[in-house]
């Protein structure tokens, strides 16, 4: 048992290695692909600037700590891959995805591998690019070092959470022939209703709730809130609620994804 | 005459291919519908933490979203996935079909990218710009005029930056500066100061395509409104003769494909 699961993890990981290597073949193209980061950043920065006028705290954020807040969830933003759901729906729609089913790796996990290769680089060049952006603005403020640590598992679960989403999206294909209408919509209802453009904190109190029924603010506001306001049993709570949506949204794509190879049998491949 | 002829032909074959996914058009239009009233919650949520965006109100914010999904609604249903593909038959040297036709080889490129189905973005602004802004004979004449005049702009940049390719020969450049366009276009360009601000009236022209049809309509100026069809016009002509200019250096891709 112990053995073949390291073979397992050693399979993914050469396909994941693979991915990521193939990305720095063109890295200056890459790099190119993710100036996008600068533009949004320096808008929302300077949008918030605008919005505090004088003031130099809002809702329990002062000035400098909100630019870092909106350095960690443009920095997500722009790192996720959005065009996953499309890369579904297309080896759905072309039924090239019988081609991995005969494969001996899972079609799900293949996915992830080939998904988190991209995610990994765009984080680290998005991460360098928006930095000296953030030490320009913010100038004085230090995160703390929790706030610092805790990105490795937050932002990773962060990260599932979403490949999830979008795996749900674009498995739907095999009875919506075409997820396309969800990508923009899902990206701009996660960036917005998961804290990613105004701190949940600074939401009224009726809305609130919101952010605790939807996945969304475990992928933006749970990193980027930490990040500012680092407490222990804070970074255990959030942790614990994406362990949560991690078993609730898995359990659903794996449901939906059996549904959707029976499907695939009936169509007779 | 002759290519508003060939334009509605275009939007029939599409109708046509359409209509047997009409659930896909409906859900479309939902997901627009979704999409813009984020935006509009995420302004409502704005203002809930501050009063004044450098002079702009809700109501204002609403009409330059507004302002947003029609004018990118109107290029979206007249040349469809053309907007972010023009460059993919540049660099992929499949613009030989529109050569070897007797139709201007741009106009005839443009419209074949009609799509009458993605007309869900067109109506959802034009929802909400009859909801929040008060209807008389002045707002519905910018309602046109803005919704116009910004689509060329937008049609006219989009041209220029997807020729670029000709000379760069990727992508990314494309991609990239058309999605800052829209992100800038997003915010009310008085948010902005200096160089950045003149940028977005001039090589980067995102006030356009929000800021200065919302602008016109709360407070009008022939100077601006002269200003906004001047920058149009010549922006559709610089458009137009940089295409060709860039058409010199195109190489076929030597495809041999069957359109069906």
């Amino acid at each position: 048992m112990g053995k073949s699961m390291i073979k397992k993890f050693i399979k993914y990981w050469t396909i994941f290695s693979i991915e990521l290597k193939n990305h720095f073949v063109y890295l200056g193209d890459f790099i190119l692909s993710n100036l996008s980061i600068v533009v949004a950043y320096f808008v929302s920065v300077q949008l918030w600037l605008i919005g505090y006028g004088t003031r130099q705290e809002m809702a329990g954020i002062y000035k400098q700590e909100l630019i870092w807040y909106l350095l960690v969830v443009q920095v997500i933003h722009f790192s996720v891959d959005y065009t996953l759901m499309l890369n579904i729906e297309e080896d759905v729609q072309s039924g090239n995805i019988t081609n991995y089913l005969n494969k001996p790796y899972s079609y799900l996990l293949y996915t992830y591998c080939i998904s988190s290769g991209k995610v990994v680089l765009n984080l680290i060049i998005n991460f360098s690019i928006s930095l000296l952006m953030a030490l320009f603005f913010a100038k004085s403020f230090v995160p703390p070092l929790g706030g610092v640590l805790q990105l490795f598992p937050i932002l990773f679960l962060g990260f599932l959470i979403h490949f999830i989403l979008q795996c749900i999206c674009g498995i739907a294909a095999f009875w919506l022939e075409r997820a396309t209408v969800f990508v923009w919509v899902l990206n701009t209802v996660m960036l917005v209703l998961g804290g990613g453009l105004i701190p949940i904190d600074a939401w009224p109190d009726s809305l609130k709730p919101l952010a605790d029924y939807t996945p969304f603010s475990a992928i933006f506001y749970y990193p980027a809130k930490l990040f500012i306001h680092f407490k222990f049993d804070l970074f255990l709570h959030f942790l614990a609620g994406q362990i949560f949506w991690v078993f609730i949204l898995g359990s659903l794509l794996l449901l939906e994804y059996r549904r959707a190879i029976r499907k695939l049998d009936i169509n007779g491949g | 005459m002759a290519y508003l002829k060939l334009f509605l032909a275009y939007l029939k074959i599409n109708l046509n291919s359409h209509l047997e996914y009409r659930f896909n058009v409906v859900l479309d239009f939902f997901a627009n519908l979704v999409e813009v009233s984020i935006y509009i919650f995420f302004w409502k949520l704005f203002f809930t933490v501050t009063q004044d965006i450098n002079g702009w109100k809700f109501e204002q914010l609403v009409s330059l979203v507004a302002f947003n999904s029609l004018i990118y609604g109107l290029v979206d249903v007249g040349i469809g996935g053309m907007i972010w593909n023009i460059n993919e038959y540049i660099r992929e040297g499949r613009i030989d079909f529109y050569l070897t036709l007797p139709k201007n080889v741009l106009a005839h490129l443009l419209i074949s990218g009609a799509s009458v189905n993605r007309i869900g973005r067109l109506l959802v602004g034009l929802g909400y710009y009859l909801l929040f802004v008060p209807v008389n004979f002045y707002s519905f004449t910018l309602l046109i005029v803005g919704s116009l005049l910004g689509a060329i702009v937008f049609l006219s940049w989009l041209i220029i930056f997807h020729s670029l390719t000709f000379w760069l020969g990727q992508s990314t450049f494309v991609w990239e500066s058309l999605a800052s366009l829209l992100e800038f276009a997003r915010k009310p360009t008085d948010i902005f100061q200096g160089i950045i601000r003149l940028t977005l009236y001039t090589i980067l022209p995102a006030a356009f395509l929000g800021t200065v049809p919302v602008q016109m309509l709360y407070e009008f100026s022939p100077w601006r409104l002269l200003y906004f069809g001047l920058f149009a016009v010549s922006s559709l002509m610089g458009a137009v003769g940089i295409f060709y200019r860039g058409l010199q250096r195109y190489e076929s891709g030597n495809l041999i494909t069957v359109r069906m």
